[in-house]
């Protein structure tokens, strides 16, 4: 093995051991043909896609393309930019371009997928998921791409489901993790999805939108909050529960009792609509001062 | 490559981010409940309109909107003698539920396809108070009106 190709295979250690500044600086020392070779390429746009850099991976694979040719990697990740980036037709465009290379890779599929569902085309998206799960099952890309599917479809069941099988799977991949949390958010278990997200930033610090989600659940795990997790918990089941109990009273003649239960209950609800914006004006001006 | 689901579907201006952005769906349940049927299926069908919802979705929760305020202005009239105030302000809240259940079911999805394109949500405060003081009014001047030709 030449030095340039000893360093490449750092990098692609590097990578894998989710550690994508490093891996970039060492991209950076690669000499040679190697520096500007298929698989450097592939490393920039995979750490670069780490980090959340997405103009400078658009920028690394454009140039990778026209230097190295067409690949369906360098394609895939140029689609997953110019998505993060809002251009989504081109971005369509670079992924359909991929998959002419590579039909029947899997992380390729998943990231058509993944687009359809975030335009609302959730039935093409989900023939995309089964073909990718016929191909590959158990790769963490068609675990989350079920679950973010299942999500954009409004089916919270087969979400958690899905979170929760991920999870089991994989779990500590940091994605497994992160999208439990955000199933956990969705039913209104906060202090789950906090512990979720904590563990998600532990095995992935570099990035930002699980660091992110973290701090949102911390700020609603507030003291502040803490009466409304029920709320957040049984949604609207609380609301009718609430009306029927406000109800009832009134029909056994207690109104006295029906009207404390309605004042403490709207109270509650203004409660709940104005504290969270105000508990988070409040953490990030603590964090600030 | 014969394959339709190869087939390019995405154009470039459907879906172009929305003029305003659009409230988070479930918010608007304060709105219904506190300010009735009215205020809340007034917001989600500006609601709609930013989420850019098919016609049929958006005739759906006009429609459930017109059935949840005729069956408030009916059981007021009818069994309540037009009292807004007690049991009456239940049924508001039970119609505004029903009003905005419907709107939630149709909005839902759309409006989770929008924050995975990176979207967020504008803040509800000031347009949910504003709907439901001046819709909540307007709504029990219905009644009222509703009770006077009884």
């Amino acid at each position: 093995m030449t030095a340039p190709e000893q360093q490449l295979a750092r990098v692609v250690a590097l990578l894998e051991a989710n550690r994508p500044e490093q891996a970039l600086t060492e991209l950076g020392k690669v000499g040679g043909s190697a520096a500007t070779g298929r698989l450097a390429y592939r490393c920039r746009t995979v750490a670069l896609s780490e980090l959340d850099r997405w103009d400078e991976v658009a920028e690394t694979a454009r140039r990778g393309l026209a230097e190295v040719g067409p690949d369906a990697e360098l394609l895939g990740r140029l689609g997953r930019a110019l998505r993060e980036q809002g251009a989504l037709a081109p971005a369509e465009r670079a992924l359909l371009d991929a998959l002419a290379l590579e039909p029947e890779d899997p992380w390729l599929l998943c990231q058509y997928a993944d687009l359809c569902t975030s335009v609302g085309q959730t039935d093409k998206a989900g023939r995309l998921v089964d073909r990718a799960a016929a191909l590959a099952p158990e790769e963490p890309a068609v675990y989350a791409s079920r679950i973010q599917l299942a999500y954009a479809r409004g089916d919270d069941r087969s979400a958690q489901r899905a979170a929760r099988d991920f999870l089991g799977r994989h779990p500590d991949h940091p994605a497994a993790l992160a999208l439990h949390g955000s199933v956990a958010v969705t039913a209104g278990r906060v202090g789950e999805a906090h512990r979720s997200f904590g563990r998600a930033v532990a095995h992935d610090p570099a990035d930002a939108d699980y660091a992110e989600a973290a701090w949102e659940t911390r700020v609603y795990a507030h003291p502040l909050l803490l009466p409304l997790r029920p709320l957040y918990r049984f949604g609207f089941r609380l609301w009718f529960a609430a009306a029927a109990a406000i109800v009832v009273l009134n029909l056994a003649g207690l109104q006295v009792a029906a009207l404390v239960v309605s004042v403490l209950w709207v109270l509650y609800c203004v409660w709940s609509w104005i504290a969270p914006p105000l508990v988070r004006r409040l953490v990030r001006g603590r964090w600030r001062a | 490559m014969a394959d339709d689901l190869f087939t390019p579907t995405i154009t470039p201006t459907a879906y172009a981010g929305p003029r305003r952005p659009p409230w988070r769906p479930g918010s608007l349940i304060y709105p219904a409940i506190l300010g009735g049927a009215l205020a809340g299926t007034t917001l989600a069908l500006i609601n709609a309109g930013r989420l850019r919802l098919p016609a049929r979705d958006t005739l759906a929760i006009a429609g459930a909107g017109l059935v949840a305020l005729a069956a408030r202005v009916l059981v007021t009239t009818m069994l309540l003698d037009g009292r807004v105030s007690g049991p009456g302000r239940v049924v508001g809240a039970l119609c505004g539920a029903l009003a905005w259940t419907v709107a939630n079911l149709l909005q839902k999805g759309r409006f989770r396809s929008y924050e995975m394109r990176g979207g967020e949500p504008t803040s509800l405060v000031k347009a949910g108070i504003a709907a439901t003081l001046g819709l909540g009014l307007v709504e029990g001047l219905i009644i009222v009106l509703a009770g006077g030709l009884r």
